[in-house]
């Protein structure tokens, strides 16, 4: 197999080339989707053979020697930024804590691209090319150690982002690519500044060096104040409420693939930054401050969500919510501090982004045929569309934790973590009892669409066949949950080696260990 | 004898080769004011300024080689000064064409001299180790811009932008003038180094040591110096609350035209502040600390009310005049960290590579701007830009990719240069002001996310609008040209900002010979 390196680099400009095609190619429709989907194949195979070698290695490893630091990497040095500043380089690795993440992205964007026909209109160049380039800055988000490598990434997703939404949504659709921009890079400039506070002090932003420097005291921001600054971004990107604003009708603008897009991947990076950022380099903080603010904005998003997406006329801002009250379990968990909590983080992004982007293409595809998603105009749809609305009901079951599924299993260990480290005692029995209502009322507002909209009878007796693209996205999507719902510890495994390595902090600062060992990048490859 | 050795002949003959691209550059000015009364054509004079500015920079950048050596004195050659001889005359180079485009051929030659004079101008401010010559610099930058603004438009609303420049622009040169000739007084020399290294701070402590000295009240005096001469460059700067002749001149001249006041003064300003400040070189605080407050709350006035002032405004040059005083404020805010010492790189080169990266940016705006500018339907409300994403997709790309660049977005040299700048506040060192300082980087934020309203706006207006109306005929594709070069650049260098970033390194001392990015591949097998 090619090296670890070369891959490393190809998952992520696989894409990125793909776009630069698929704009040459402009105004041919066929042509344009059909290389997009190549380009998008590809990457997924490379990252597949990243994704693959790097699980069994740590399923097989875990019990050996091997440090999170010891990574395949591809690493060109950028010198530093600004005199004397911190080094930056771009570096690409992978850990247990990205790898599901780029299989998720580069499946879920494969299974985008695929239903992406109805919706490009006159420029499907153009909104090929976006939809790529969005794929493509995500993975070098997920894959890159460098931090701030990393918030320039997470950054520039916004402008196919804001493109795509204004350009191809519905009729508010300028709207909501301005709100969805502006309320991003608000949070995000604020993370700037937090993340060059904590970079001065470490003279890099590397993160493996951002980790093992302890600056407290240090700089002239407090860790507290540039831990809030860290996670303002985050939470306006996830998003949290009460930083939820611009999620609802972006969701409901954006053509329903883009819109499983921004929920099944773009919504992990917000919690990828928390999970990176926040727990693995600022987990004192996180206990401190983080349980209290994220803890508290987590159960209020995941009650309110609920809430909301009880009352939603639409299916899409039903999905929205719901995604809004389900990423709060996430959260949760990785406030937790707690092993199997942050594990459980780990897999429930993955398992949500797949549930969801299921939810979104099989509403895209009924949508593309009744032109509506109001749910008052949906009657029967099982009854009309027998594989895809079928499909749709098993993802809403997934979504709703039936055991056997995969969101079970992430919602399970999420709320393990979070009864289990005290962050429950924490927050107080309001919040216990939200969490707990927020369960009860996800499978109230999921049964009632289902009850509504899927069963009962037609109001037309069209029968619509699916067509076996649509089938083969779905069934793909539907054949990963019930994999990730049977047998989790494969996935849960991955990320052993880095949790671990947590435990072992935990300790360290319990007795303080004066030398914070710096190991020199002893990267490995696979080969070896 | 090596290059660098014909330099460091003293006397009459080496100053003249070491101040050689100033001088030639205004020799070529002479030349060209008094070639245009014979010989008339935009090519040519065009060409001749290109040729000169090129030469200029090739000049100075020969001149601060490896073996350069820093000296202060009538003239100042340190890193300030290398790096502003520098970008100077290639930033003339982006606005020299901008500018001889708009013209006709009759007053291109005029134009071209003044442009050189300007840039000259903003060399010698940076050479200013004397507050005399300092005077000069600037105005030998404002000079020529009057008669520009003159030339650029000829109706009544030309005229009124023209006169109320000129009017606050004397005004500011009597402010500062007042403000020096207290610092004269204090010191009994004109040297900058008397101001800013020893004379004062030692004069005070004297004073301060010997109470029954009463022959000024120095402190206080020093203190209307110092309000004088920040409020006479705070003009040039359009730092807020002297900006009030921005929006109205900006709106009254030509798109060519308002690109040129949105860098050349603002430039001449900014550095001479370094210069009297004692910024370039960090020996103590020549006004007691009193600079650095002043500096703050200029910074955060203008960056804030210049970014919130620019949101209500429905005239495009009215709102890019507000986001060049904001700018300008992000500039100032870099200033107020202080001078390089030997813990933290300081904030004059964050500054000075903020101010490279605004004028490409800026440049780049206006360019496109004067390129979609048909005097029959001109450009001038921000509605006007609608619809442009379809009508002249490479036009609207390069002022998107520019504007992009001025709200800070990654991969663009903007986002590295607030990078800078914010780093700059954070690594300053501990000290009674540094929760101010903290709470400055705060604010930088603060107003990049409300900065991010008007320029999103506009391209917001370009992509996803349709066009309200007819549309005119774009200008001469030169000025496209220069703005898609312009884009490159802001591009370019966001990837690599090396090549800049090496320029506006400021050291303690002397300069630093650290070539800032080697890129080097360190791929893992």
């Amino acid at each position: 197999m090619p090296n670890a390196a070369t891959l490393l680099i190809l998952v992520p400009l696989l894409p990125i080339l793909g776009a630069v095609v698929c704009l040459a190619v402009g105004s041919r429709r066929a042509m344009a989707c059909y290389m997009a989907e190549t380009f998008l194949l590809l990457a997924l195979a490379a990252g597949t053979m990243l994704v693959w070698n790097q699980a069994t290695l740590a399923e097989h490893s875990a019990l050996s020697s091997r440090t999170p630091d010891e990574l395949p990497s591809f690493e060109i040095s950028l010198g530093r930024l600004g005199d004397r500043g911190p080094k930056v380089a771009f570096s690409l690795a992978i850990d247990g804590l990205n790898a599901w993440l780029v299989f998720l992205t580069l499946g879920v964007g494969a299974a985008v691209v695929a239903c992406s026909k109805s919706w490009v209109g006159e420029y499907p160049g153009a909104a090929m090319a976006l939809l790529l380039l969005a794929i493509g800055f995500t993975l070098m988000a997920f894959l890159s150690m460098d931090m701030l490598v990393f918030y320039v990434f997470f950054e520039l997703t916004l402008i196919p982002m804001f493109l795509l939404v204004g350009i191809w949504g519905g009729p508010d659709r300028q709207i909501a690519a301005q709100r969805m921009f502006l309320y991003t890079l608000a949070g995000g400039l604020c993370t700037l500044l937090g993340l060059l506070a904590l970079a001065v002090p470490a003279g890099d932003f590397n993160w493996t060096i951002l980790r093992h420097s302890d600056s407290a005291g240090e700089g002239i921001f407090s860790r507290q104040l540039i831990f809030v600054l860290l996670m303002a971004g985050f939470v306006v990107k996830t998003p949290l409420v009460p930083f939820h604003t611009w999620q609802a009708i972006t969701y409901v603008q954006a053509p329903t693939p883009v819109t499983a897009f921004l929920s099944a991947v773009m919504a992990k990076l917000g919690l990828y930054g928390m999970l990176r950022l926040g727990v693995f380099v600022m987990p004192h903080e996180m206990q401190t401050v983080g349980a209290y603010l994220l803890g508290s904005f987590a159960v209020a998003s995941i009650v309110y969500g609920a809430l909301c997406a009880f009352g939603s006329r639409d299916v899409k801002s039903l999905l929205a919510y719901s995604s809004l009250s389900h990423l709060g379990y996430v959260v949760l968990g990785l406030v937790s501090l707690d092993p199997s909590g942050i594990q459980g983080a780990i897999f429930h992004m993955v398992a949500h982004g797949v549930v969801t982007a299921g939810l979104l293409l099989a509403a895209g595809m009924i949508e593309a045929h009744e032109h509506t998603l109001v749910r008052t105009d949906l009657k029967g749809l099982l009854a009309r569309y027998p594989a895809v609305g079928g499909l749709f009901v098993f993802f809403c079951l997934a979504s709703v934790g039936v055991p056997g599924l995969s969101q079970f299993v992430g919602e399970f260990m999420c709320l393990f973590g979070f009864f289990n480290s005290g962050v429950a005692t924490l927050l107080g029995p309001i919040a216990v009892f939200g969490v707990m209502a927020g369960l009860f009322l996800g499978g109230w507002y999921t049964m009632t669409l289902i009850q509504e909209s899927f069963s009962g009878a037609p109001e037309s007796d069209e029968l619509v066949p699916a067509t076996p693209r649509q089938l083969v996205v779905l069934g793909s999507l539907a054949v990963v949950v019930l994999w990730l719902g049977l047998s989790p510890q494969f996935v849960l495994e991955t990320s052993g080696p880095e949790i671990k390595l947590l435990e072992h902090r935990h300790q360290s600062t319990a007795t303080p260990v004066a030398s914070a060992v710096v190991p020199d990048a002893g990267h490995r490859t696979f080969a070896e | 004898m090596s290059i660098q050795q014909v330099f460091d002949v003293t006397g009459f003959v080496g100053l003249t080769l070491r101040a050689g691209p100033e001088l030639g550059l205004l020799a070529l000015a002479c030349l060209v004011f008094l070639g245009g009364t014979f010989l008339q054509g935009r090519l040519l004079w065009g060409l001749a300024g290109m040729l000169g500015l090129g030469f200029a920079a090739g000049f100075s950048a020969i001149q601060s080689g490896p073996s350069f050596s820093p000296t202060r004195d009538f003239f100042c050659f340190d890193d300030v000064s290398s790096c502003v001889r520098l970008i100077v005359p290639l930033l003339g180079m982006l606005m020299l064409p901008i500018l001889v485009a708009e013209t006709d051929n009759g007053r291109a030659a005029d134009i071209v001299g003044c442009t050189l004079c300007a840039c000259a101008g903003v060399s010698l401010t940076s050479m200013a180790g004397d507050l005399i010559l300092l005077f000069l610099g600037l105005e030998a930058v404002s000079i020529p811009t009057y008669v520009m603004l003159y030339l650029a438009r000829h109706d009544r609303r030309g005229q009124e932008a023209t006169l109320k420049y000129f009017m606050l622009s004397v005004f500011s040169s009597a402010l500062f003038l007042f403000g020096a000739s207290y610092l004269y007084g204090l010191t009994g020399q004109t040297r900058l180094t008397a101001v800013s290294s020893n004379g004062l701070s030692r004069g005070i402590l004297e004073l301060l040591a010997d109470p029954s000295s009463q022959r000024f009240d120095m402190p206080r005096t020093l203190a209307v110096a110092l309000i004088f001469v920040v409020a006479g460059l705070g003009m040039k700067i359009t730092a807020i609350p002297f900006h009030f002749y921005a929006p109205d001149v900006y709106q009254g001249t030509s798109p060519g035209m308002a690109g040129f006041l949105s860098w050349f003064p603002k430039a001449a300003g900014l550095i001479a502040l370094v210069r009297v400040l004692g910024l370039a070189h960090g020996h103590g605080e020549p006004f007691g600390g009193m600079d650095g407050t002043l500096i703050w709350i200029l910074a955060v006035v203008t960056m804030t009310l210049g970014n919130c002032l620019a949101i209500w405004q429905g005239n495009l040059r009215r709102m890019l005049a507000y986001s060049g005083v904001a700018q300008g404020g992000y500039m100032l805010a870099s200033l107020a960290v202080g001078p390089a010492t030997h813990q933290h790189g300081g904030g004059v080169g964050p500054m000075l590579f903020y101010l490279a990266a605004y004028g490409i940016m800026s440049l780049g705006t206006f360019a496109i701007i004067a390129y979609l500018n048909d005097p029959e339907m001109p450009v001038e409300h921000i509605d006007d830009l609608a619809g442009l994403g379809s009508r002249a997709p490479i036009a609207s790309w390069s002022l998107a990719v520019c504007l992009l660049g001025m709200l800070g977005l990654p991969l663009t040299v903007g986002f590295i240069a607030k990078a800078q700048v914010l780093l700059a506040t954070l690594a300053s060192p501990m000290s009674a002001g540094s929760s101010l300082i903290g709470i400055l980087g705060l604010l930088i934020v603060f107003n990049a996310a409300v900065g991010a309203w008007y320029y999103l706006g506009l391209v917001h207006r370009m992509f996803l609008r349709r066009p309200l109306g007819p549309q005119g005929k774009c200008g001469p594709s030169v000025q496209l040209a220069t703005g898609l070069v312009c884009a490159i650049l802001t591009v370019f260098l966001g990837i690599v900002p090396g090549w800049l970033g090496q320029w506006t390194l400021i050291r303690q001392g002397g300069r630093v010979h650290a070539i800032v990015p080697a890129v080097t591949m360190v791929a893992k097998p």
